[in-house]
């Protein structure tokens, strides 16, 4: 019966557009009030796709395609580092100054010095899909993996799919064994750790962070309006939360159109997707919105958009305080990455293709 | 193609679902549901009671609904303006009274004592009238004061005189007329009351004083606003309301000659129903003659109906308060939920299956390929026009293009630098061109097709073509006329884009992607005008064929260039040119080498072209999602090709980077230069053709020398 009754409610759901199948959207309004901070931002240095922000002992390193820049933080020079035989996924800094990296291909790197070596013999663990890495102590390493059916690259491909097989494990390089401590996530993108010493993981596709407590999840941040990646901690105990791409009401219609959806992931090129994405705009074939119509020469700012640049400031509760925006008109779009160091906070624009430079105490009022 | 789409096509082809849409836009649809309640009404009582539709029963109900129309139509007139009359009941009564008493007792001729049995009526109502409309008093407690007042004046009249006027008898074989009369077998104050809703329709439908009352009804606030005398035709309404009453009582007065002390209790509240079932608002400005007439039947059928049954004498008001809330109820809903509904379901995508679309890869083999020839292009009006839809010369080589405000600028040759108002029209003006004598003809979104003299007078050419047998929506004014051009005997051939959209929504129609559009013809020798060809995806651009007997128009939602003869040996018919566009054509014009040039106003996006594909998935966003956030057609790129008469693609000029031209609505080739104009651009633009006759103008293409 009651089976029967809820079969009812989503099909008249769907007919009326209700509960499951509204496309509503939470308003980015509070702390989430856009500004144009990122947008007016200095740009440090200009990078094709800069990725992973990281500081690794006193260097600033940061990830490029299967390249590893070092920047110098105040004058914005980059100097190579090293270069993998994939694009990097993630990088963590162990506490004894080993570096570890994740290639989009699922190996997992140690680096000493300038030697690199991968990393096996990890019991049940698999690299596949590594998103984000977090050290454990000295010897033993948090991994997410984003997905069990695609790659890191396939991530767009992962979410029009409604993929929901990611998992968090725990690597323990002494004794060369893991264990996993959550599974059936969507994209886990960004981990941290909370001053109570649980996990915190942002849910990509669920668009929430949740705190991983033994088998518990609770869910601590939710009904974002973008989809959230990578975290960094601050030094008040907070943290920098890094929305890679915005929701929109046009892809969570998408994404609840099964036979249209499918239709485009085999039928079209993914760059032209109704999907969100890193940046947008370069090309006619991409999909255009209403709103996004060019008046008098002129893109709105509030113009509905495939991409933006959006990075929250959450407090020590996991709350946003303020947020650093580029919007539709922008091009500071796909942030990826933040680093506070050395009282400056910097920050990989993906689609922007630079690294911005922001004094330590930006707020979010300009 | 799959099943499925195969099924999807045939289903949006054969059934017509815009139609739903086009429907509940309608005005009258509002009438519907107390049609299907008088339908039920007479249905279900001609049934259960034997006897129901024979003579006698037909002939003493409708003598009752001549009387009760009255009272309702009183009642409907003040509600619509956004009052009520309470004491519709009483003021009967003391109509009956009055006529009685100037009949039977005071010996009055009828033609003296109904006007003043009117007159009498009509004093209450100008009370009621007053302190409503110019004291501004609530009309419920008001009229309802009077409603006791007046009865207790009746009543007290009644005890004085009740005797007397039961004594008495009038001689008059007119007030026995009046009465019991049936001319051609209708009662007379049946016929009387036909008369009166006839009457009624007119005034609410086509004279002033009916429209400022409707008006007032809708919002006092803006009808003060616009000037309407608010107090002043509220008091009327209740003095023509109190005069209806009047008339009313003297007719049951007539018919019964009966002075007993219970006439017209209860009365208003069946006129209230009367008028609430019929589909007329309580809150006012929703109403019609023919709705009373509709709730009036319907309340004395059921009245009446009941107490033949053999209900107890509660039985009909208790169904008749059921009524009046259920209809109150029912009219709250709709007028919440109709403009809603017609929201949602109004917008009603069809299937097409675009050709795959030609390569447009910089450096490819394709006709289309990208490149940047168009980056730098001289700027004319940067930042002074705005939104030039098209662009066009005369024959001195002033430039002249249309804005967004509605003027039509002219720029001096030759250099073009400074804008100046040639004319105003009020509409935003969208296609231009000359014909033999000068005058620039123009198509106005919104208005119709326009003529401009030299001088710069503004005449009408047409607004209007002979509405398509069997459509819904009256397609016979011009919404959206487009482009235009001129045959060589001076006939001109016009396109309007969509028939189901304004210049405010025309976006909608791309998520429709039906054949909304036509191609008109207007003859300036006869002054007829006449739809050529319908059915088309959002006719756009047309051009003149160099051979005088056809011309090549597009269709921009359908990426396709067609020619259509309309002289000649192949006159009537219809050849498509080019089917496979890379983006969505617009305007084209010809071109120095005899050949032509269309701009294209966007690009074809994969995603679009497969939910193109997906009539279904286009309605669910068309209800689900923000207008802002629906998918369109990339019309942020545009470019300008030339293609010759057999479809074959000459040339392709793209602005890469987008700065300048983003979008290209339209293209004018004149002396070596190609101008580009574009709907929602702020400039113009000008570029140097390096291989052009540096002499070749429009006007001597279509004209020869003439000027």
């Amino acid at each position: 019966m009651t089976a029967m009754t809820a079969m009812l409610r989503r099909a008249t759901d769907r007919l009326l557009g209700r509960g499951e199948a509204a496309v509503t959207l939470p308003p980015m309004d509070g702390a989430l009030l856009p500004n144009t901070v990122l947008e007016q931002a200095p740009a440090l240095a200009q990078l094709a796709k800069p990725d992973n922000l990281l500081q690794h002992g006193n260097r600033v390193l940061c990830s490029s395609g299967n390249r590893v820049l070092q920047l110098d933080p105040v004058q914005g020079t980059l100097t190579p580092w090293m270069q993998f035989e994939a694009a990097v996924a993630a990088m963590v800094a162990l506490p004894d100054q080993r570096l570890v990296v994740a290639l989009v291909d699922g190996q997992l790197l140690c680096v000493e010095g300038t030697t690199s070596r991968a990393l096996t013999g990890l019991g049940q663990y698999r690299g596949f899909c590594p998103t984000a890495l977090l050290a454990d102590g000295d010897n033993a390493l948090i991994v997410l993996e984003g997905s069990a059916q695609h790659r890191c690259t396939e991530w767009k491909r992962d979410l029009m799919a409604r993929g929901a097989s990611g998992s968090v494990w725990r690597l323990d390089l002494a004794r060369g064994d893991s264990s996993r401590l959550a599974s059936r996530l969507a994209w886990p993108a960004g981990i941290a750790r909370g001053d109570d010493g649980a996990l915190v993981v942002a849910e990509s596709w669920r668009h929430r962070l949740i705190k991983l407590a033994g088998q518990r999840t609770d869910v601590l941040l939710s009904d974002l309006p973008g989809y959230p990646g990578r975290m960094t901690p601050t030094a008040d105990g907070g943290a920098w939360l890094a929305l890679f791409a915005p929701r929109s009401q046009l892809v969570e219609f998408v994404l609840r159109e099964k036979a249209y959806r499918l239709r485009m992931m085999s039928e079209i090129d993914e760059r032209f997707w109704v999907a969100p994405a890193l940046e947008s705009g370069r090309d006619f074939r991409e999909p255009l919105q209403g709103g996004a119509i060019k008046s008098m020469g002129i893109l709105k700012p509030w113009a509905p958009t495939r991409s933006c640049g959006l990075l929250v400031r959450l407090d020590e509760q996991w709350q946003p305080r303020f947020s650093l925006h580029s919007r539709a008109d922008g091009h500071r779009h796909g942030v990826t990455s933040a680093l506070e160091h050395d009282g400056r906070l910097l920050i990989a624009s993906q689609g922007g293709h630079c690294i911005l430079g922001l004094p330590g105490d930006v707020s979010g009022d300009a | 193609m799959s099943v499925q789409e195969t099924l999807t096509r045939w289903r949006n082809k054969y059934i017509p679902d815009h139609v739903v849409g086009e429907i509940l836009s309608k005005n009258w649809i509002d009438n519907t549901v107390p049609f299907l309640a008088l339908l039920a009404t007479i249905l279900v009582f001609g049934q259960v009671i034997p006897d129901f539709f024979s003579l006698s029963s037909m002939s003493d109900t409708t003598r009752q609904l001549g009387e009760f129309l009255f009272i309702v139509m009183a009642m409907m007139i003040v509600m619509v303006g956004g009052g009520i009359d309470l004491s519709v009941g009483s003021n009967y009564a003391l109509g009956n009274f009055v006529a009685l008493y100037l009949m039977n007792l005071a010996g009055l001729p009828v033609g003296v004592a109904v006007p003043l049995v009117i007159l009498a009526c009509a004093a209450v109502g100008l009370l009621n009238g007053i302190l409503i409309g110019y004291l501004r008093l609530r009309a419920f407690i008001t009229t309802l004061v009077t409603l006791i007042l007046v009865r207790a004046l009746v009543d007290m009249l009644l005890l004085r005189y009740a005797v007397d006027i039961s004594m008495a008898m009038p001689e008059s074989a007119l007030w026995e007329y009046i009465g019991i009369g049936s001319p051609l077998g209708i009662p007379f104050s049946f016929l009387l009351a036909l008369v009166l809703v006839g009457v009624v329709h007119l005034f609410l439908s086509r004279t002033r004083p009916g429209w400022h009352i409707m008006a007032i009804g809708g919002s006092r606030k803006s009808a003060y606003n616009v000037g309407i005398p608010v107090r002043r035709m509220v008091c009327i309404s209740y003095v023509i309301s109190g005069a209806l009453c009047g008339v009313a009582g003297a007719l049951f007065a007539a018919r019964l000659n009966s002075a007993g002390s219970d006439t017209g209790i209860g009365l208003e509240i069946m006129a209230l129903t009367a008028a609430v079932v019929g589909g007329n608002s309580l809150g006012g400005g929703r109403g019609s003659a023919a709705k009373g007439l509709m709730g009036a039947v319907i309340v004395l059928l059921i009245t009446n109906g009941l107490v033949r049954l053999g209900f107890q004498s509660g039985a009909a008001p208790l169904a008749l308060g059921i009524i009046l809330l259920a209809a109150i109820a029912i009219d709250v809903r709709w007028l919440k939920n109709r403009y809603k509904l017609l929201a949602k379901v109004y917008v009603s995508p069809a299937y097409l299956a675009l050709p795959p679309c030609p390569d447009t890869d910089p450096g490819s083999a394709s006709p289309y390929a990208q490149n940047d020839k168009l980056r730098n292009v001289e700027l004319i009006g940067l930042g002074e026009v705005e939104g030039p839809e098209d662009v066009i010369f005369d024959a001195d080589g002033h430039l002249y293009t249309g804005t967004r405000f509605g003027d039509i600028v002219r720029f001096r040759a030759p250099h073009y630098d400074q804008p100046e108002l040639f004319a105003h029209t009020g509409g935003h003006p969208l296609g231009l061109a000359f014909d033999r004598d000068g005058n620039l003809l123009v198509c106005v979104a919104g208005m119709g097709l326009y003529r401009i003299t030299p001088a710069g007078d503004i005449q009408k050419m047409t607004d209007e073509t002979n509405r398509t047998p069997w459509s819904i929506i009256d397609d016979s004014r011009l919404k959206l006329a487009d482009d235009l051009d001129v045959a060589p005997d001076g006939r001109v051939f016009f396109s309007e884009a969509t028939i189901r959209y304004g210049m405010s929504n025309w976006a909608y129609d791309a998520l429709e992607s039906r054949g909304n559009g036509r191609i008109i013809c207007y003859d300036p020798a006869t002054g007829r005008t006449r739809t050529v060809l319908r059915n088309l995806i959002f006719p756009n651009g047309i051009c003149m064929a160099h051979d005088g007997q056809s011309f090549f128009f597009a269709e921009t939602w359908a990426c396709r260039i067609s020619r259509y003869w309309f002289d000649g040996p192949r006159a009537g018919t219809v050849e498509t040119v080019i089917d496979d566009l890379p983006g969505y054509p617009d305007n084209i014009n010809r071109a120095s080498d005899g050949s032509y040039w269309l701009a294209l106003v966007g690009m074809r996006t994969p995603s679009m072209d497969l939910a193109l594909k997906m009539p279904g998935f286009r309605r669910r966003m068309a209800r689900r999602i923000s207008p802002q956030e629906l998918i369109f057609p990339n019309i942020n790129t545009g470019c300008v090709i030339k293609f010759d008469e057999h479809g074959t693609v000459r040339d392709t000029l793209w602005d890469l980077g987008g700065e300048n031209h983003p979008m290209i609505t339209s293209m004018r080739e004149h002396k070596g230069y190609l101008y580009l104009g574009g709907l929602l651009n702020n400039r113009i633009g000008k570029y140097r053709l390096d291989d052009a006759d540096p002499e070749w103008t429009g006007m001597t293409s279509y004209w020869g020398g003439v000027k």
